[in-house]
């Protein structure tokens, strides 16, 4: 209903020094801090009063997280770039154009001009009782997301479930950026470390990421495939703004197939095969179709209904890897 | 650049027919135009609306003690600061300003509160305690039907939950089907859908020293808003100014009075302050107003030789918490199907059923869209099952010229035909209807819609629509109209009929409108009546104008004036218009034939005869000399029509419009997605006064079509609005809108101005049923629910698949 945010500190470092420190005094003094990139995942939800932080860290004017470079077979992308300017890089439409294009694939130009890569792999997950205003939250009862005791979408869940919320891995990036085995740099109190972009991501649709409060990501890692090729598909009811209903993307090597799914589960899927038999088309993607729909937990909590979702994963790994062998003749 | 104007008649007009922008176009693009919330009043305060989180609950206590002391807020209301409710049509006055003791839907106003600032505004809404008693909600229109001992309007309706029944039967059903060859039944179903208009609610209200108040709002509907706020706010209605600034889009949904638009005003005269309110686009969704969530069953039946030899239909449509239009609704659920086609024998029975949601009422296309897709989808089905083309049939069928149809509408100029035929040739229908490969389809469906309600919603004796005019010493001329401009161009619309008929340019020519101090009565922008009415109110006024200057010329020159004889009374029924103008007369009459031997172009007046001419100005001084202000009136009164039974005034108007549509369709059978590669169509709007504005709507529509079709859809979960943002409410974007032919078509109405009829409604509703033929052509199954949405394209696809396989 309100078309004000609540108050919150709000402080803007400009470079990698400044933050730290800053980062170092809130955690000393037992500030509530959240980051904020783009903002135009954060700031929705501020407005929608999901989350209240006492103070907002705008990582924008820390120049040294943007950009794209390449070292050797690796081109390393600051976080903070944006994703219009991921989508026409140079670099990147060359070396990864399915990354170009499920970054372009993403909301509208005036939201990718802002948006960023690592606020798109970091993009809170998604239920439709949860991206709602208070109004309509107290309507429901808040769930737990919003702090309550209830999950409209699992009515039996309670507090000590391994998975107590089952919102949806909405990111639209992050798939073609599993199957190109990315890694992720994060920054924290302890210092740098790298992990796999797979291992950000939880079960959850809570607590879903593995970073703890201090740390943020400073830049995505991709080696150049070799001899792979990829393709993305998202299911949207229009080709703009809307987040994926279920986002595809697949990966076809010479002995290898893999597949990593978006707008399901709590996390993204991310699954491989051996391609036993590269002349049968069928043969070749049972497996990892099989894969994919145990993996698959869908609900009604998207503009499509469940099974309609998970109908179209065959559908969708089926053409992407027709659309890879249609390209490669 | 394309030439608009090919195609169509010459008429010899200077700027009728002619593809003008609209004359504000170049202060909207440039960001000058003033919205209603762009309006700065000297330091307003503003208004806050606490809303109820419970779509049925009882308000045991409200404690307004915090908020009240918080600084910086100036006052609060609650419903017990309202006695009189309201509502847009006078039969159903069933909504509070403000809940009382009752609430009624999701998001309906608990209590209002002004302070100095939106901050303080909101953090005082948070100190209101209200206790509510939770009740069970009644969600849907099947449940409101049975039974209850706590129906949401115990004061109409003790029984139940029904708001009005209409039941209209014509001709003998029985025999009408047992003359078919084919009889199909089928039941729809059609979601909620909410107008989308660009510009949310907004009102402010600023007030004099003396008590009087001057309301900005974003609304379609000045004068009834006028009436409203003086009974609800118990004071006269020359104390209140309604104006409506630029207003970003209605489209019927701002088209009843809101309770925003009472609480500001009654904020301003309790607290002698300005005040100001904005929607937020979740609360525009909670107010809705939108398309009813309909249910229908219609049931055709068809003769091969006969055409259409029955139709009948059952349909409940959940009206929401209140009233809004919804009785007019309910009967055009039934009447608007009496075109394009003859249908000798019609019974409907429709039940508009208050449930505990936000509410509908009037939406474009206003009531006709639904059934009108059921009854285009069964008469495809009737065609594919004797082996006809459907695009012939539908030809041959459409109603001739200055006939009446069952239920006893008027129809008198009628040019689909041609523009079909035009159509058919266009997209190669022979060619392809029945012949693409699967997953290809084309289809067509057509449509009809009044050209203005015939009846006013409030019985008066005054007419339809009047326009002042005056002209300034130095030749301006200016139309005082109550017409509102919603974005459809009627400002635009009025200046051209008087600068056709004053031999002006349009930029000499300045429009006020609807501004209820200065402009005369107009009955605001609804049922597609503006053009026909107001444009021929804006032409009589000119006609009049006309005369005074021919006359002034005529001094001037020394020659005698020419005589206006009094012109006998059209004894046709089916042609009023294009009579001598009645100048002794009170009215014109509709359209009227001015022409007087005079020759009105680059600033002069010339006789024919006397090949003498005196400058424009020259007659405007001499015509100043006598009165010293130069002003006529123009007004237009709709005809006596219409037969004699009960609710034979529902969907009465001087015209119909007539409208086809092909469309062109790639259904992808392994995803359900329809993509509706082109759409061509012919819209019958008599004679188009503006080609570019005529266009502008044909795609306006077609998107909007487009969205009921395949997307769009209030989602409603145990009475909570699901979908109340543009992110997750599917407007289809600009990707999805498809190439768009527009098949030059016209005729020549009589009584419409200069022989146009309405472009702003009727060509909506066509547009969704001929998608859903083009699916059916292109993959062999019948959609019939709306919107068509991927997962339904799969169900059916599934279920034709087993059905053929149990049968083979
Ligand atoms: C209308 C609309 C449509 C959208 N459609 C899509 C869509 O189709 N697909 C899609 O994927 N997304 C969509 N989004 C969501 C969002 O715009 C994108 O995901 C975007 O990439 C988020 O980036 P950001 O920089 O704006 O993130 P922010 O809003 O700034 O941040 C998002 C989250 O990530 C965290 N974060 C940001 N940067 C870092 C970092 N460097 N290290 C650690 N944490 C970080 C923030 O704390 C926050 O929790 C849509 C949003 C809107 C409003
Ligand atoms: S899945 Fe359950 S807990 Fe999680 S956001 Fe949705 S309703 Fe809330």
């Amino acid at each position: 209903m309100s078309t004000l945010l609540e108050s919150f500190n709000y402080v803007r470092p400009t470079n990698l020094d400044q933050l730290n420190l800053l980062v170092m005094d809130y955690i000393t003094k037992g500030y509530d801090f959240t980051f904020s990139a783009g903002g135009t995942d954060i700031i929705p939800r501020l407005k929608k009063q999901i989350f209240n932080p006492e103070n907002l860290i705008s990582l924008s004017g820390i120049s040294d997280l943007k950009g794209i470079e390449k070292k050797g077979e690796i081109i390393i992308i600051g976080a903070l770039t944006t994703l219009d300017d991921l989508a026409n890089h140079d670099l990147i439409k060359k070396y990864f154009p399915t990354l170009a294009h499920a970054a372009h694939k993403v909301a509208s130009p005036q939201i990718r001009n802002r948006a960023t890569l690592g606020g798109n792999i970091m993009v809170d997950n998604r239920c439709s009782y949860i991206n709602q205003s208070s109004l309509n939250r107290d309507c429901h009862a808040p769930c737990f997301k919003a702090d309550g005791d209830i999950c409209h979408i699992v009515k039996r869940a309670k507090r000590g479930d391994e998975v107590l919320c089952q919102a949806r891995f909405v990111s639209d990036t992050a798939p073609v950026l599993l199957l190109l085995e990315a890694n992720i740099t994060i920054m924290g109190q302890g210092g740098l470390r790298k992990i796999k972009l797979n291992d950000l991501y939880l079960n959850d649709g809570i607590d879903n990421r593995s970073l703890r409060k201090d740390e943020l990501i400073t830049k995505i890692e991709v080696k150049i495939p070799e001899n792979e090729s990829l393709h993305y598909e998202k299911l949207a009811i229009r080709n703009a703004l809307d987040f994926p209903s279920l986002g595809v993307a697949v990966c076809l090597s010479e002995q290898n197939l893999s597949v990593a799914l978006t707008g399901l589960n709590p996390r993204p899927g991310l699954f491989k095969a051996k391609i036993k038999n590269y002349n049968n088309f069928d043969e070749m993607v049972s497996d990892i179709c099989d894969q994919a729909l145990a993996f698959a937990v869908t609900y009604n909590q998207d503009f499509f209904p469940r099974a309609y979702r998970k109908s179209m994963i065959p559908v969708f790994i089926k053409r992407g890897i027709s659309n890879i062998l249609k390209e490669k003749k | 650049m394309v030439d608009l104007t090919k195609g169509y008649p010459d008429k010899g007009y200077k700027i009728i027919g002619k593809p003008v922008p609209l004359i504000d176009s170049r202060a909207k693009v440039m960001g000058q135009a003033l919205y209603t919330d762009d309006i700065r009043l000297h330091n307003p305060l503003t208004i806050k609306i606490l809303r109820s989180p419970y779509p049925s609950a009882n308000i045991l206590s409200l404690d307004t003690k915090d908020a009240l002391a918080l600084k910086g807020v100036k006052g609060i209301l609650t419903g017990a600061d309202f006695k009189n409710t309201f509502g847009v049509l006078t039969i159903s006055k069933d909504e509070p300003a403000i809940a009382r003791d009752v609430v009624r839907y999701e998001g309906e106003p608990i209590a209002a509160v002004a302070a100095e600032t939106e901050t303080i505004a909101e953090a005082a809404l948070k100190l209101i305690k209200v206790n509510y008693e939770i009740t069970e909600a009644v969600l849907d229109s099947k449940t409101a039907l049975k039974p209850t001992d706590r129906p949401l309007h115990p004061e109409l309706n003790k029984e139940n939950n029904l708001h009005k029944k209409v039941l209209q039967e014509f001709g003998d059903m029985e025999q009408g089907f047992s003359e078919a060859d084919v009889v199909i039944e089928k039941r729809f179903r059609f979601a909620s859908i909410n107008h989308g208009f660009t510009e949310p609610h907004a009102t402010q209200v600023e007030i004099d020293n003396k008590g009087n108040i001057t309301v900005y709002s974003a609304t379609q509907v000045p004068h009834y808003l006028h009436m409203a706020m003086a009974e609800v706010l118990e004071i006269p209605e020359h104390n209140i100014r309604i104006v409506k600034p630029h207003l970003g889009g209605g489209f019927g949904g701002k088209s009843d009075p809101f309770p925003h638009e009472m609480i500001a005003a009654k904020f301003a005269l309790d607290l002698g302050r300005n005040v100001k309110i904005k929607f937020t686009r979740e609360e525009v969704f909670f107010s809705h107003h939108g398309r009813h969530q309909t249910d229908l069953t219609m049931k055709l039946g068809f003769s091969k030789e006969k055409g259409i030899t029955a139709l009948g239909l059952d349909t409940l449509i959940d009206g929401g918490a209140y009233g809004s239009f919804g009785i007019v609704t309910t009967y055009y659920n039934g009447v608007l199907l009496q075109g394009p086609y003859k249908i000798p024998n019609f019974r409907f029975h429709v039940n508009r059923m208050y449930t505990n949601k936000p509410m509908c009422g009037a939406m474009r296309g206003h009531g006709g869209v639904n059934p009108r897709f059921a009854s285009e989808v069964l008469l495809d089905m009737a065609c594919a099952e004797i082996g006809l083309d459907p695009a012939e049939t539908r030809l041959k069928m459409i109603h001739k010229e200055n006939t009446l149809t069952t239920n006893e509408f008027r129809i008198t100029s009628v040019g689909l035909q041609n523009g079909l035929k035009e159509a058919m040739r266009r997209t190669k229908w022979h060619e392809k209807y029945g012949k693409l490969p699967f997953g290809k389809g084309i289809g067509v469906a057509c449509g009809f819609f009044i050209s203005g309600s015939a009846l006013p919603i409030h019985w008066n004796k005054l007419p339809s629509s009047t326009v002042r005019m005056t002209i300034d010493h130095d030749g301006g001329v200016t139309v005082y109209s109550g017409a509102t401009d919603i974005g459809q161009g009627s400002d635009t619309m009025l200046a051209q009929m008087a600068a056709e008929v004053l031999g002006q340019s349009l930029g000499n020519i300045k429009v006020i409108s609807a501004d209820t101090r200065i402009t005369p009565v107009d009955l605001g922008s609804y049922s597609s009546r503006v053009t026909f009415m107001a444009g021929n109110a804006s032409r009589n006024a000119a006609i009049r104008m006309r005369k005074i200057l021919v006359e002034a010329a005529c001094a001037l020159l020394d020659i005698d004036p020419p005589k206006y004889e009094k012109p006998e009374k059209s004894k046709d029924f089916f042609r009023q218009g294009g009579l001598k103008p009645d100048f002794e007369q009170g009215f014109l009459g509709p359209n009227p034939d001015y022409s007087d031997g005079f020759i009105f172009e680059d600033g002069l007046i010339r006789s024919e005869n006397h090949n003498q001419s005196v400058t424009f100005l020259e007659a405007v001084e001499k015509a100043l000399e006598f009165e010293g202000i130069l002003q006529t009136s123009g007004t237009y009164r709709a005809p006596k029509l219409g037969g004699k039974f009960k609710g034979a005034g529902a969907g009465l108007s001087p015209s119909y419009s007539f409208t086809a549509f092909i469309v062109e369709v790639t259904v992808d059978s392994e995803t359900g997605f329809i993509k509706v590669d082109k759409a061509t169509c012919a819209h019958d709007c008599g004679f188009p006064l503006n080609p570019l504005a005529v266009n502008g709507q044909i795609e306006g529509c077609i998107h909007m079509g487009l969205g009921q079709a395949l997307m769009e859809e209030m989602v409603y979960d145990n009475g909570a609005t699901q979908n109340p943002s543009f992110l997750d409410y599917k407007i289809p974007s600009a990707f999805e809108q498809p190439v768009v032919d527009i098949v030059p078509t016209f005729s020549d109405d009589s009584e419409g101005p200069f022989g146009a009829k309405e472009a702003g409604e009727g060509i909506l509703a066509p547009i969704i049923p001929a998608i859903a033929n083009a699916v059916y052509d292109a993959v062999g199954i019948r959609l019939t629910q709306l919107p068509m949405r991927p997962d339904r394209v799969i169900f059916a696809l599934e279920k034709a698949k087993k059905d053929k396989g149990a049968t083979s």
